[in-house]
């Protein structure tokens, strides 16, 4: 086996760890927003050590990697990419752990009405999360591109949620605190599902060598 | 094989993208290969060989042992001619001229297209002398002030001459592998030629000494075209512009390097540099 080898097997076993924990910390902030359930999202809070421990060690051992080993084409792709990924992923945390601090505000005060598009926007933020995850461990271009499509999706309800909240809000001055909260979550799960268009850009990227960031093909 | 690198060269003649935006290769080609078989006897080294080198470009040929990238680089001034029993097939095309035509004086071609070896090769002379020989048998210089200034030259150019300018008169054995090897690149200089080819310059020097050898590289590129064949490949990604893969005597690519070290078209040229290979 090749000496590098090993440390890249290494490095998808960390950016497959930190992904997949992330994406239990995303399922669990959305099922602790729809079942009102505060202890789940203080479990959120708690977890998000671990993700960030995995940030740094996936940026050492892909920095030795760069040094030590200096990888070239299809490693070197996908030791950059593990480098950015990481990086996109504990913001991805990052988010949902803002999603349970504001989770402890919005249970303390009584719904503000019945979650119809919120959980739905949930779904598909973890979903697209999670297909980006698998995009990237199974190197499936096919997979991120049909992701990055689905940001839509996400915004389409991102803006009809803001509206909604507009609405009640405007129609009654108390429910303001708690829709302001909600117009932060749903800003941090539409900021969720751009990264997840992220992981997948940088799929295409280890896998074509073409960097589609910031070009028509990115949205 | 070859179509498809025959389509990457002339893209590259095209639209070359080179590393150093402010130094950039020029788009006219220098040198060509063309339909390019090599034979030592009976064996074949090289098949089919199709390549075109832009002047004032440093293209770096890579491959491992016995694939034939240094048999190639001889044949761009026909330093194999003097192994017994070699044949070659096809054309070289020196700035549009087949070097290996009847009419060509190969002692003139390889003024032209000079040469630095892996293993520094100064002559028992001086310093002085080690310079002033090409220049002198090629009777370039008319005065012996044109020739003092003329070995000056060139030992500037080598990034040799604030090192040995107070003892041009000692003999060039004394110098450091190193400077030994900058020497011989001044001597290669010293004629006045349009291409410098160099088989593995750096392979028996230490990493300082190597570092001034692929700074000097990257300057001779304003005034030269370079082609440097070596087996390392941080080298080769370090200094040349564009890179060449040899396989079996088959090239199988050539690319820009930045485009052969991220993202190289054909499996066996990604196989061998990532180390895969075998």
């Amino acid at each position: 086996m090749r000496i590098i080898e090993a440390d890249l097997n290494k490095l998808k076993e960390k950016i497959n760890l930190m992904g997949s924990l992330t994406q239990d910390a995303i399922e669990q902030t959305v099922k602790a927003l729809v079942e009102r359930n505060t202890k789940l999202s203080e479990e959120v809070i708690i977890a998000d050590d671990k993700i960030d421990t995995l940030e740094n060690e996936i940026d050492k051992l892909a920095t030795d990697v760069m040094v030590l080993r200096q990888p070239a084409a299809g490693d070197l792709r996908f030791t950059i990419t593990c480098l950015h990924t990481a990086g996109i992923i504990e913001r991805v945390a990052d988010h949902a752990v803002n999603i349970a601090k504001h989770i402890r505000v919005i249970n303390n005060e009584p719904p503000l009405k019945p979650y119809v598009d919120l959980p739905k926007m949930g779904v598909i933020t973890r979903e697209m999360f999670g297909d980006s995850l698998q995009a990237l461990i199974n190197g499936d271009t096919n997979l991120a591109r049909q992701t990055i499509r689905r940001d839509d999706e996400v915004d389409e309800l991102f803006h009809l949620i803001y509206d909604d909240l507009l609405v009640i809000m405007q129609s009654d001055p108390t429910t303001v605190k708690r829709g302001s909260e909600l117009l932060f979550v749903i800003k941090h799960l539409e900021r969720m599902a751009d990264y997840s268009t992220n992981i997948c850009e940088m799929v295409i990227y280890m896998m074509e060598g073409k960097v589609i960031k910031h070009t028509q093909e990115a949205f | 094989m070859q179509a498809t690198s025959k389509g990457k060269m002339e893209n590259i003649s095209q639209e070359p993208k080179p590393q150093d935006q402010q130094n950039q290769p020029s788009t006219k080609i220098e040198i060509e290969a063309e339909n390019l078989n090599f034979f030592y006897s009976q064996k074949q080294a090289l098949y089919s060989i199709n390549l075109k080198v832009p002047e004032k470009s440093i293209t770096a040929f890579i491959g491992p042992s016995g694939c034939g990238k240094s048999t190639f680089l001889r044949t761009i001034n026909r330093m194999n001619d003097i192994i017994p029993g070699t044949r070659v097939e096809g054309k070289v095309l020196l700035n549009n001229q087949n070097i290996y035509a009847p009419t060509v004086d190969v002692v003139d071609l390889r003024r032209r297209v000079g040469m630095v070896f892996q293993k520094s090769t100064p002559f028992p002379k001086s310093i002085f002398d080690n310079v002033a020989y090409g220049i002198k048998i090629n009777k370039l210089s008319s005065s012996r002030a044109q020739l003092q200034q003329m070995v000056e030259q060139a030992l500037e150019q080598a990034a040799l001459w604030s090192e040995v300018k107070d003892r041009l008169n000692d003999s060039a054995l004394a110098l450091s592998g190193g400077q030994q090897q900058r020497l011989c690149i001044a001597r290669t200089l010293a004629v006045m030629p349009e291409v410098i080819l160099m088989d593995e310059p750096c392979s028996a020097l230490d990493p300082i000494a190597t570092e001034k050898i692929e700074e000097l590289i990257v300057e001779l590129r304003e005034k030269y075209t370079v082609i440097i064949v070596t087996h390392n490949m941080q080298q080769a990604s370090r200094v040349s512009d564009y890179t060449a893969f040899f396989l079996l005597g088959e090239l199988i690519e050539f690319d820009e390097t930045e485009k052969i070290f991220t993202y190289p078209k054909e499996k066996k040229t990604e196989d061998y540099i990532t180390g895969r290979f075998g």
